[in-house]
């Protein structure tokens, strides 16, 4: 019996009045994996983590645990979202953006429950969110802002985590940081990452697998070093890199004249 | 809850002849079913608790409440603080509706109905009608509505100068319809206004979580569970049913669906849990207390009640404005 991939992708394509952004996209994601998408700007990253989410139209199949997408509600439980740039409501406290993640559960009409406090209580701990309940979530540093709505994401108790350009506005420091953090949290509670990185050494580092999103589709897949190649990222990001190998993935860095 | 009752307790007790505020209070807990308390009022003083300010006071309840809860909702609705009730047509299509029922002379030989306000009803169903076929054609999104009303409001407001213009000897009387008034005659208008009242609040207090939800964006707000197309077009049709029947039976009060919701924001927090329920209260007791001081600031003769509202609300709304410390927009 072959285990339900966590994410499956079949024929996917994405079109914008009638720009047809990418097709047949077809991905794999197992249970408890973490795989990045990379590609230029403009290659439809984000457009394929919202079709997963189901927020846009879209043509082919998302299966995320075998399922389907039917009802907003329902898929708020199995896929859990981060966006780029969160909107974040002027005034709102941190415990009360947090608790928004809860509606997955108590439903959108549904009384709060004390398994509600609970859940975001626990997050408070484990992510020491404690000290901010109170503040509101536009008074915190980016750093902080950017584990708040990865708290709210991890509120909604999903199997599947979706992170869009989740280091975006942070430093070197805060980056490391959230993305530590995320693998931690999807090792002990063994989720599953489908993750857009722009930073490329960044998505080397962080994932098990990438996908290469360029020209209208899928053109590269796997390991970040069989990936990340001088070629590829000629080719696909019209960049002149070199390519140092460390044992914990490839490191890319710009190709310069500078000074010379 | 304290300030509304103090605030319908004033509202009873107070007008040209001035009652004591507790024989007040009691007069009110002997009309509860099943209680019997004597208030020591007079004959005359009853009647006048009774059958005339009771309905009134109801009646600038009842308006006040729909037309601030369903400002706050709209705000949430459209994620915009200049958001009210008014912002899809009900307003200028109740003014048109009323305008040509005046002009027109349809109350004349009516009868028993007063056509005026069914047709403001119906002008402010219309207008609403109108907005949203406009707005939901080109790319649904709240702003692209938002632009709808505005055209269809603009538009029926021009149609309406037009039909006044042409019918100037009507314009004293339009333009007091449009100031607005929560004048009674006994129990009629209360109870034509309680069910959309009910239905308002009702739905709303269903829907608070999911204005907290909107909050977030639409995209967000999708990605935790909420439709939110659905969700704003029940939202803003049952705020502007309400709308349109508290304007039918009061005219056009501006002001209370901007500075009621914001001034709850600005003291308890911008959660929709509490503006929600708060803006039902404070909004009515705002609207008695305006209505107070409508009947007895110029006694014998009344203030508009728009007149008042703005001239109280605004100086207030700047006073917890400047004092308040928190950012809420």
């Amino acid at each position: 019996m072959s285990q339900l991939n966590a994410v499956s992708l079949r024929n996917l394509g994405v079109s914008f009045a009638g720009h047809q952004v990418f097709s047949d996209v077809d991905l794999d994601v197992a249970d408890g994996e973490w795989v990045n998408i990379v590609g230029p700007n403009g290659a439809g990253k984000t457009s394929l983590l919202r079709a997963v989410l189901g927020t846009i139209e879209f043509q082919g199949e998302v299966h995320v645990f075998g399922a389907r997408r039917e009802r907003a509600l329902e898929w708020a439980s199995r896929v859990a979202y981060v966006p780029q740039t969160p909107v974040i409501p002027t005034g709102i406290t941190v415990g009360a953006y947090v608790l928004l993640g809860r509606s997955a559960h108590r439903g959108v009409f549904g009384k709060e429950r004390a398994v509600d406090q609970q859940v975001v209580a626990d997050l408070f701990e484990r992510l020491k969110l404690g000290e901010f309940m109170d503040r509101t979530v536009d008074s915190l540093s980016g750093g902080e802002r950017q584990r708040v709505v990865l708290a709210r994401a991890l509120a909604q108790q999903a199997r599947v985590l979706i992170l869009d350009e989740p280091t975006t506005a942070l430093d070197l420091g805060h980056q490391q940081q959230v993305l530590e953090l995320v693998d931690a949290l999807r090792v002990s509670d063994g989720l599953t990452v489908l993750a857009t990185l722009h930073d490329l050494t960044l998505a080397a580092r962080y994932g098990d697998r990438m996908l290469l999103l360029a020209d209208g589709g899928v053109q590269a897949e796997g390991p970040a070093a069989d990936v990340l190649t001088v070629t590829n990222i000629a080719r696909y990001f019209g960049a002149d890199v070199r390519i140092i190998d460390d044992e914990a993935g490839p490191i890319i860095v710009p190709a310069t004249t500078f000074g010379r | 809850m304290g300030f509304s009752l103090i605030a319908v307790l004033a509202g009873l007790a107070f007008g040209p002849v001035s009652l004591p505020i507790l024989d007040v209070a009691r007069e009110l807990l002997d009309m509860i079913p099943g209680v019997h308390i004597e208030s020591g009022l007079s004959g005359t003083a009853t009647a006048i608790v009774r059958e005339i300010r009771l309905p009134r006071v109801v009646l600038g309840f009842l308006v006040g409440g729909t037309l601030s809860v369903g400002g706050a909702a709209y705000q949430g609705a459209f994620r915009n603080p200049l958001a009210d009730p008014y912002l899809l047509g009900v307003a200028a299509g109740a003014g048109l509706g009323a305008t040509v029922a005046i002009t027109s002379n349809l109350g004349d030989g009516a009868g028993f109905i007063d056509p005026v306000p069914l047709a403001a009803f119906a002008g402010a169903l219309i207008a609403v009608v109108l907005s949203y076929a406009a707005g939901s054609a080109g790319g649904r999104s709240a702003a692209s509505l938002i632009l709808a009303g505005v055209a269809v409001a603009s538009f029926l407001t021009a149609v309406q100068t037009f039909v006044l213009q042409a019918n100037s000897d009507a314009f004293r009387e339009v333009y007091s319809w449009i100031l607005g008034r929560v004048a009674t005659s006994g129990w009629s208008e209360p109870v034509l206004l309680l069910p959309y009242f009910l239905l308002t609040v009702v739905v709303l207090m269903r829907y608070r979580n999911a204005l907290d939800l909107l909050a977030v964006g639409d995209e967000e707000a999708e990605s935790l569970g909420l439709e939110p197309r659905k969700v704003r077009l029940i939202v803003v049709v049952v705020a502007s049913l309400g709308a349109a029947a508290a304007v039918s039976v009061s005219g056009l009060i501006g002001f209370v669906g901007i500075i009621v919701p914001h001034t709850i924001r600005l003291l308890v927090g911008v959660s929709y849990r509490l503006v929600v329920p708060l803006s039902v209260l404070l909004g009515g007791a705002f609207m008695v207390l305006a209505d107070l001081a409508a009947r007895t600031v110029v006694d014998p003769a009344e203030l508009p009640i728009g007149v008042v509202t703005a001239v109280l609300g605004a100086p207030f709304f700047v006073l917890v404005l400047r004092s308040s410390r928190r950012e809420v927009w």
